[in-house]
């Protein structure tokens, strides 16, 4: 099971709160889109996604972007308890949408991005990140663990 | 692969990191240690706890040779030779760690920067970081 202190637990939760994951969501998957293109290639059926700005704008990827954040905020409330918690949702990276796991990381890095950008070097300091990260490689870890 | 457009930014936005060296690269070295602890692993010899003296000094080596890296990019491995080598023999960092310290590099520019880090500047700079480190890597083996 995975320890939290303290510190990194009112990181995560202070961070959290602060956040505003309708915003966020679309604008990291929108960048992670755009950062590595190859994710594209899970989105095929979301329309123009042929320039940065086609990307930034589209509609579907926002409405996705929004859907990871509510896969998210899950995990925020079940802190203790994420592997369970994200074991559905495994099953069907894994076995409906086959998405080659390496690609979490890539989203998880935009994500963290998007969050330094939003909260500058004070509001997202080295403890921040490091905690942050920690709670994000979890979630990723969560989600491969029903990959066979 | 980088576009024209892709080497100005990179250009453009190493300059300005320039007067800042110390800042920008004691900031990213300090977020590696915190998020990634094995890094410090190699650094055993200096003092790197925040804003001492060796954290400041060595951020801005390593601010100033992507600097210099940016402003040579079609040359990178002629200009990155020396500090090649000294990876190899001398330092012989796990290769995975590259991508770590790249990692923090960017999160550092996106708290400076703020809105100024697009989508596309993060993919220029991110191409930049791997191919800079793929040079340093080069001799490894």
């Amino acid at each position: 099971m995975v320890e939290w202190t303290d510190a990194e637990r009112s990181a995560i939760i202070g961070l959290w709160g602060k956040l505003n994951p309708d915003e966020l969501g679309p604008q990291a998957l929108a960048r992670c889109l755009i950062v590595y293109p190859w994710t594209q290639r899970y989105f095929a059926s979301f329309g123009n996604l042929s320039s940065p700005a086609a990307i930034m704008g589209n509609p579907k990827v926002a409405a996705h972007g929004r859907t990871v954040m509510g896969g998210l905020e899950r995990a925020i409330k079940n802190m203790d308890n994420i592997k369970a918690t994200y074991a559905p949702l495994s099953v069907m990276h894994s076995e409906k949408l086959h998405v080659d796991p390496d690609n979490f990381r890539l989203l998880a890095d935009c994500i963290t991005v998007c969050a330094a950008m939003k909260f500058g070097p004070s509001g997202f300091n080295a403890d921040v990140q490091e905690a942050w990260q920690k709670f994000l490689s979890v979630v990723v870890s969560a989600l491969c663990r029903q990959y066979h | 692969m980088l576009s024209n457009t892709e080497k100005e930014l990179i250009v453009q936005i190493w300059d300005k990191m320039i007067p800042v060296a110390e800042d920008i690269g004691s900031e990213a070295l300090l977020r590696m240690f915190t998020t990634f602890p094995k890094t410090k692993t190699y650094f055993s010899h200096l003092d790197i706890s925040p804003r001492s003296e060796h954290l400041r000094c060595h951020g801005k080596k390593i601010v100033q040779a992507l600097a210099e890296g940016a402003r040579n990019i079609s040359t990178l491995t002629t200009t990155l030779a020396p500090l090649s080598r000294f990876h190899a023999y001398q330092l012989r960092i796990h290769p995975t760690n590259f991508k770590l310290l790249n990692h923090c590099i960017l999160v550092t520019l996106a708290c400076y920067m703020g809105e100024n880090f697009t989508p596309v500047a993060h993919a220029a700079i991110d191409k930049y970081l791997s191919a800079f480190s793929a040079v340093l890597a080069e001799k490894f083996r």
